[in-house]
């Protein structure tokens, strides 16, 4: 029998791994969008003032 | 010598063999269109290769038939291999495309917790240390909060 005619998966089963593919990445690309805003306000409200001097102050 | 005798000799009776052994030599069997002795020698070959000729194009008649049916005999077709090896490559990047977004993700998840930590520390609840009846009590709301924020306080 023929290896690559044997080895091939059917079509179905192909979309639904291809679109389970393009969901997850797109629930991911969401996730690195939401992270880096997060990220960003974190570093600006750390950047403030008054939390640099908190910072280096002694409880 | 004698081999060369003996050697002629062999091919004395294996002449005579196939002579008298070919129906077109058979002068005993009755004569009709059916008996190959019937037929003069020199059509002979024409026939065998007439008989040659009717097989071939049986056989190739019968293999261009079963051909779409042959599940042995897979079809030659370059532009369907490019169209699988396209569709492989296109899989293979998306596939790839997502362990390098995770990738990502994960490296900014960590950036986030680290900041959310310098957070942390640089929230001191001032607020609430400004408000506090003694030194003791501020120390105790900056310890508790920094004990909630999992961190240790700046040296």
């Amino acid at each position: 029998m023929n290896t690559s005619e044997s080895a091939r998966v059917p079509v179905w089963f192909a979309s639904i791994a291809v679109g389970a593919m393009l969901v997850l990445q797109t629930w991911m690309l969401t996730e690195i969008v939401n992270l880096k805003v997060q990220v960003a306000e974190i570093k600006a409200t750390i950047n403030t003032p008054t939390a640099q001097m908190n910072l280096h102050k002694e409880p | 010598m004698k081999k060369y005798l003996l050697f002629l000799l062999a091919a004395c009776f294996l002449l005579a063999g196939c002579v008298t052994k070919n129906p077109a030599f058979d002068s005993s069997a009755p004569p009709s269109v059916d008996n190959p002795a019937y037929v003069p020698a020199t059509n002979k070959t024409d026939l065998l290769l007439a008989k040659i000729h009717t097989q071939l194009d049986r056989a190739a008649s019968l293999n261009a038939a079963s051909a779409p049916l042959n599940p042995y005999v897979a079809p030659i077709d370059t532009g369907l291999k490019t169209t699988r090896t396209v569709v492989d490559g296109i899989f293979g990047a998306i596939a790839l495309a997502g362990v390098v977004a995770a990738s990502i993700k994960n490296k900014l998840a960590n950036r986030r917790g680290k900041a959310l930590v310098t957070l942390a520390r640089a929230d001191t609840n001032e607020a609430a240390i400004a408000n506090a009846p003694d030194a003791g009590v501020a120390a105790e709301i900056s310890a508790a909060h920094y004990e909630a924020a999992e961190v240790k306080p700046a040296s």
